[in-house]
């Protein structure tokens, strides 16, 4: 007995050490995540914290008795008879049935809380169309009658509310650095009358779906992009779109026709990641065959013809 | 040769080439010369491709001979089982129609390890794609997309055939009984899922498909790549393996234990395959309902999932569809579908550990248990495979809420591993090496679980890499490891010969740290925004060295496979014969001669005891009677 309690002291003070050190190796670096760059994407990262810390502790209680059995109770040279017969624990097993049960209420209300957090609605939200097709997006600004075809331009701080359809297939919009991801629902494959972004005619109420919606609140000035995330043909790895916050300043400016984009390079964060972006442009993408998309241009619809 | 080229093998697939290739002929003239068809762009006539390869299965069925039998009795004939090689060498009843369950389990075994080497060839060849940015040797998208598609679904149909092999080879032998309840219906599951894989194969060829092995609709009813028909006939077609030897298995397990042997006396492994068993003949159904009505849309004009919202199409009576209602019918199966695959796997994790411990296992009932647990829940998550879909709140929630319940069974069957391993005296050949890998590798897939089924995480998480690496750590913990560990374990059963110990533990040390790495770092990289299904990433990513390594590690795992391809081929003919129990196990396999005799036991073996009382003087499971009068 004594022996015993020597192996479960020896475990019960390795846990905590193995806990911290995963918890620490996954949260500051394997499974960091790119720059949190919308309100949601906080709020998200707090369920990721906890699930970081989760992951960690439920790998040490498994991996140091496991490890801890493998070499402490290997077979000894010469050694062949059998282990001791310990067959059944009962109240080991209903412990261990029912204490997940309560780690998994617990995460699951938190985990309700937490998507009620990330898709409530802010009361002053400008709205913009996104029509997703293959292999493009496509943003229709309702209240400044703007299309822009190769970038979302948003302003800081500013939550914005997008209605998002899709022409051909299912799509999805996804800005890691914003975390949500909602996947773009087609209306009709054949009626191309139907894609609001081609004008100002847009009403949703005729039809029998509403459009996909997604909120977020952009709370970091910088460049970043839309990736379509799922698997939608051909050139779905380049279904990509530029996606610009800026200051509210610079965002007034954009839509007076003032400023141009690509923006001041000072924007441009040095993290791998989202914000990499322009660096990556600069640096290596030509060379590497990977060609970035033309700079956005933003042009009246009324010009398209 | 001669046998080989007589054998129901070749003669099936001569029989489906040719009467797809007649079948294909005669609709395409009949369709240009009656319906004014044209030759289109891409050349093949779709329709004509269906119809073809349907009665292309019939043709292979029926050239054969698995379905002779059928026909004969509904003639009025009663023909009888065949046992054995009928005169001809012995090699020749795995290449023909044979109703032997250890036969058929063999057939299985090597189909899954033919199927598993072309899906991963398929593999390396995309990773070696995706070792750097840039689009290197592939041409284009959809080259590159039919590769990673064929990956799928090719793979499922290898660890499906995988599964066959261990539920039919182990099922019976393990509960004592003499064979599986339905012999000929066994013989059939195998040869329909052969000429299904060729089906599968061909769509590589005949146009490719790009929809991944899902196949969303309304994708997979608009692609030009026509190869698309053929994933969805394949894919529908293996089905029937599925479903037929699911039920074979639970009235197998139901009416043919030897005697003594209560429910709660079978091995652990038999606990496993039947709640599988039930899951595969329940849930394939609902997947075959789906890829009909995807193939229905594309062949005969139906729709079911494109949204037509033109009021002018609804008022003129065109039925909008929901391309929603696909994703539900199809994970409503593809979910279980998974812990079809697991659960012999960790059935397999808990059969051995117990004879390399020198333990009982700990808490039978509740491991037992927990498989049906596991096979229960797992009917009631399939929609967290759609948390970022237009699926309205109020039904993702609870499915979120259901997967999290997941944990309890699997934590379950951890916790009681670890108990068993315990003061365990641990031995450690090769299979008990790859137990103890794949309970590493199924920790990896079970701790990056829960983080997919809370939305909020989800939301970043969906479709990216991090699925990917999940994915591939559940399914190589869960049955490629555990799959090995038993071709190890039972290889001496199964041949009579011994495997070589060297080459097996080096197969272990490259191919499971091979795959922490690959699957580890797939993790990181979708954490870090790199999408799944894509053909190229862009350097903006900033994962280029990990996406190198993650290649390094696929070409690896490649190399492992093939060392202990050839482990077992040279093995087999070794003429030094194995040990009668190589294992010191208590299973009653062990009581009988290796190779097993054609009806596995001299006489009916009689459960006297508990399975896994290793450790406890004097107590038996099993005994063979001596027969009388011997
Ligand atoms: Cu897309
Ligand atoms: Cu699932």
């Amino acid at each position: 007995m004594s022996k015993n309690a020597k192996h479960f002291s020896i475990v019960g003070i390795l846990i905590p050490i193995v806990t911290a050190i995963v918890y620490y190796t996954i949260s500051t670096f394997f499974f960091e995540l790119p720059e949190a760059a919308s309100a949601e994407a906080s709020i998200i990262d707090d369920l990721f914290n906890g699930h970081y810390i989760l992951i960690a502790f439920l790998f040490a209680i498994v991996v140091v008795p496991l490890v801890y059995s493998i070499s402490v109770f290997r077979q000894e040279e010469g050694d062949e008879t059998d282990a001791p017969h310990i067959h059944e624990n009962t109240t080991l097993e209903i412990a261990w049935t029912v204490l997940p049960i309560f780690l998994v209420i617990g995460f699951g209300i938190w985990g309700v809380t937490n998507y009620n957090a990330v898709i409530a609605s802010e009361p002053d939200e400008i709205t913009i169309y996104v029509q997703g097709y293959k292999w493009d997006w496509t943003f229709y600004y309702p209240d400044h009658d703007y299309k822009s075809d190769q970038a979302l331009v948003l302003q800081e701080d500013v939550p914005v509310l997008l209605e998002m359809q899709s022409s051909d297939v299912i799509h999805a919009f996804w800005v890691p650095g914003f975390r949500v991801k909602q996947d773009v629902y087609p209306y009709d494959t054949e009626n191309q009358a139907l894609n609001f972004a081609s004008g100002p005619d847009y009403d949703p109420e005729p039809y029998h779906f509403k459009p996909q919606v997604m909120r977020f609140t952009p709370v970091k000035e910088g460049v970043y992009r839309v990736r379509c995330a799922e698997i939608c043909g051909t050139s779905h790895y380049s279904m990509l779109a530029n996606v610009f916050v800026l200051s509210p300043s610079n965002y007034q400016a954009w839509l007076a026709g003032d400023y141009l984009l690509p923006p001041d390079p000072n924007l441009v964060n040095s993290q791998p990641g989202e914000g990499y972006y322009l660096d990556a442009l600069n640096d290596f993408t030509i060379e590497n065959g990977f060609t970035p998309p033309p700079p956005p241009e933003l042009a009246p619809v009324e010009d398209e013809g | 040769m001669k046998y080989f080229l007589t054998s129901a093998l070749v003669r099936g697939l001569v029989g489906q080439i040719v009467t797809t290739w007649l079948s294909y002929s005669l609709i395409r003239s009949f369709r240009m010369t009656v319906e004014g068809w044209t030759v289109p762009e891409v050349g093949l006539d779709e329709p004509a491709v269906v119809l073809a390869c349907i009665i292309g299965l019939f043709g292979f069925l029926l050239s054969c001979g698995v379905v002779t039998d059928w026909l004969k009795m509904m003639a009025g004939h009663k023909p009888h089982l065949k046992h054995g090689a009928q005169g001809r060498p012995g090699w020749t009843r795995y290449v023909n129609i044979d109703v032997n369950h250890k036969v058929i389990g063999i057939q299985y075994g090597l189909n899954s390890i033919f199927i598993l080497l072309i899906g991963g060839l398929l593999a390396i060849l995309f990773r070696l794609e995706l070792a750097m940015p840039g689009l290197q040797f592939l041409q284009s998208g959809d080259q590159y997309n039919t590769l990673f598609s064929a990956h799928g679904i090719i793979m499922i149909a290898a660890i499906f055939a995988g599964v066959g092999a261990m539920t039919n080879y182990l099922g019976p032998v393990l509960i004592g009984a003499s064979d599986m309840a339905f012999p000929r219906l066994n013989a059939f599951s195998y040869w329909v899922g052969v000429p299904s894989a060729v089906i599968l194969l061909a769509g590589i060829f005949l146009g490719g498909w790009d929809t991944g092995w899902v196949g969303y609709p309304t994708h997979s009813t608009t692609t030009k790549m026509i190869g698309v028909q053929m994933f969805l006939l394949g894919f529908y077609l293996n089905g029937f393996s599925s479903i037929a030897s699911g039920l074979n298995m639970v009235v197998t397990a139901v009416y043919m234990r030897a005697k003594g042997m209560s429910y709660f006396r079978m091995p652990i492994f038999v606990w496993a395959a039947v709640a599988a068993s039930i899951l595969q003949a329940t849930t394939t159904q609902t997947v075959g309902v789906a890829l009909t009505m995807v193939v229905a849309q594309r062949t005969l004009g139906m729709n079911f999932f494109t949204p037509i919202l033109d009021p002018e199409l609804l008022a003129a009576g065109v039925p909008a569809g929901d391309p929603i209602l696909f994703q539900h019918i199809f994970w409503f199966y593809s979910h279980p579908a998974v812990y079809v695959w697991i659960l012999p796997g960790l059935g397999i994790i808990s059969e051995l550990l117990p004879v390399f411990t020198r333990k009982p296992l700990f808490g039978y009932k509740w491991i037992a248990l927990s498989s049906v647990g596991i096979a229960l829940v797992g009917m009631l998550v399939w929609a967290h495979h759609m948390l970022t879909s237009s699926m309205p709140p109020t039904w993702k929630i609870p499915f979120m809420l259901s997967t999290l319940l997941v944990a309890v069974p699997t934590g379950v069957k951890f916790f009681s591993w670890l108990a068993t391993i315990w003061e365990g005296k641990m031995r450690f050949p090769t299979p008990m090496l790859f137990v103890l890998g794949s309970i590493s590798v199924f920790l990896l897939g079970g701790l990056s679980g829960p983080i997919l089924g809370t939305i909020g995480t989800d939301m970043h998480l969906h479709d990216t890499y991090f699925v990917v690496g999940h994915f591939h750590a559940t399914v190589f913990g869960g049955f490629v490891f555990p799959f090995f560990a038993a071709i190890y374990y039972w290889f001496p059963k199964m041949t009579g010969k011994m495997y070589d110990e060297l080459l097996g533990k080096i197969h272990f040390w490259i191919m499971v740290p091979g795959f922490w790495v690959m699957s580890l770092l797939q993790m990181r990289v979708g954490v870090l925004g790199m999408r799944r299904r894509i053909a190229d990433y862009g350097p903006d990513l900033g994962i280029q060295v990990e996406q190198a390594l993650i290649t390094v590690a696929t070409l690896a795992i490649g190399w492992s496979v093939l060392i202990m391809i050839y482990n077992l081929v040279s093995s087999v003919r070794k003429t030094e014969l194995a040990p009668e129990n190589p294992w010191e196990s208590r299973s009653p396999e062990f009581l009988a001669p290796s190779p097993l005799p054609e009806f596995n036991y001299l006489a009916p073996i009689e459960v006297v005891g508990e399975p896994y009382d290793y450790g406890l003087e004097g107590a038996t499971y099993a005994v063979v009677p001596t027969p009388a009068g011997d």
